[in-house]
């Protein structure tokens, strides 16, 4: 090898190194902490999952949990998004509980990220986008942290060829990355992978403070058969029937006769470590999971951008649609914008709420503060978020 | 035991990245080198816990 040789291939070695670099800090800035507005004054504390499983102390899975304890003996509620960290308009309707709920009986929780690890990246090969941005009337920008399905392989690694998880689900071959997947891996484990001790957190979050109500949000591709539906528990069908009820009681009082397309459905007996399923059987909680239609979770959406994202507004699905091989998830020119799929996530979690005072009125949860559908769709996300110093 | 494992792998990550490095150093051609650069970058992220 002669010295020619030697300064070329260190010249490749400089250049894979600045590239390196240069991605490097792409992935480094998507492993920050979102800023999550917490001055709600309703606000009783930020809790960390790690306090119901020490485990998860310093860990990427160690996320935050807003505790609204009125302080008056009652029902109580834990509302999440990010279980899957892509599945933006559940993510965004904990965000607008946390920034405007208040609660004045009985004790609500509300977790933003519920698999914190998975915000920290995107799948690769995806096209996906790392982040949405509001810009609000004072002029300054929101930004949110979109991710993905799993949590990130630098926290979890490797994937294990085979495991029998905490549910019994088997976990191989084409679903061994199923194990970074929070709604695969409940109830969980003190002491097992990241994700599994995640699930863990929950399940004794739930059991600790004797959660009445749990409701996990979602987002379902065009071609999912439950888009908008609620899948519950079988104790939660009693609950599940009285909130779609109500909230279309509440739609036709303000005048929309259609009310919402909400529709219930029973958890499935072999949904193994699904929340609804697990947690329903494993906890005391009547365990609920709502789905909310979202084009990008699917395969034939258009190049996604920060529009396609927060508009939903997808052609390919429209002429889908219109050849009529969609059972579920029907898409116009309309489209499915953010506003109506977080307010759907609203509108469901806030009646389940409701009606668990209904139907044992000494688990009364009372709460307030929140905006209403029409202001949310009508406003936009522009007009609800507050700004974040 | 599900930790221990982890580091494991991070280590052989690193392991493979200095190898390749190597290889980058070393390589006859052009293409070699590039070939090894690919790899490179990638085993080095995984390494340093970026990607
Ligand atoms: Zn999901």
């Amino acid at each position: 090898m002669n010295a020619k040789q030697t300064t070329r291939n260190v010249l490749v070695l400089l250049i894979a190194l600045v590239l390196a670099f240069l991605a490097g800090q792409d992935f480094r800035d998507m492993q920050q902490p979102d800023k999550i507005y917490a001055e709600n004054p309703a606000l009783t504390r930020v809790a960390k999952l790690s306090e119901y499983n020490p485990n998860l102390k310093g860990t990427a899975g160690d996320t935050d949990i807003y505790v609204f304890d009125s302080g008056v003996p009652g029902g109580v509620a834990l509302v999440y998004g990010g279980t899957h960290a892509n599945e933006t308009a559940a993510v965004m309707n904990a965000i607008t509980y946390v920034e405007n709920v208040s609660v004045t009986q009985g004790k609500l929780f509300v977790m933003p990220q519920a698999n914190l690890s998975a915000f920290s990246a995107t799948l690769p090969l995806r096209a996906q986008m790392g982040h949405m941005t509001f810009t609000l009337a004072d002029g300054s920008v929101r930004t949110v942290r979109m991710g993905t399905r799993l949590a990130n392989p630098v926290h979890q690694w490797p994937d294990p060829n085979y495991r029998l998880n905490s549910s019994g689900r088997v976990l191989e071959h084409g679903e061994i990355a199923e194990i970074r997947n929070l709604n695969r891996n409940h109830p969980g484990m003190e002491d097992g992978y990241l994700v599994e001790m995640v699930c863990y957190g929950i399940r004794k979050l739930v059991e600790t403070e004797n959660v009445d109500v749990l409701y996990d949000g979602h987002e379902a591709s065009p071609e999912f058969r439950a888009v908008n539906f609620l899948i519950a528990h079988q104790r939660a069908m009693d609950l599940g029937s009285a909130a779609i009820l109500n909230a279309n009681l509440d739609a036709m009082m303000e005048g929309d006769m259609d009310g919402y397309p909400f529709k219930l459905d029973l958890s499935g007996a072999t949904s193994w470590g699904l929340s609804h399923r697990a947690l329903g059987d494993n906890t005391q909680a009547m365990a609920t999971l709502f789905e909310s239609l979202n084009p990008v979770m699917g395969f034939c959406h258009e190049k996604v951008t920060e529009a396609l994202v927060k508009d939903g507004i997808s052609p390919n699905y429209v002429h889908i649609t219109d050849l009529g091989l969609l059972g579920s998830g029907e898409l116009t020119d309309a489209g499915s914008p953010i506003e109506l799929r977080a307010g759907y996530h609203m509108e469901m979690s806030r009646h389940l709420i409701g009606a668990l005072g209904e139907l044992n009125p000494e688990k009364t949860l009372t709460i307030s503060g929140l905006p209403t559908f029409n202001d949310l769709v009508a406003n936009g996300f522009e007009g609800i978020l507050k700004p974040v110093k | 035991m599900i930790n221990v494992l982890h580091i494991l792998y991070l280590v052989i990550a690193g392991l493979l990245a200095l190898v390749a490095l190597v290889n980058i150093i070393r390589a006859k051609s052009l293409e070699k080198a590039i070939n090894h650069a690919i790899l490179f970058v990638p085993l080095l992220l995984r390494a340093l816990l970026i990607k």
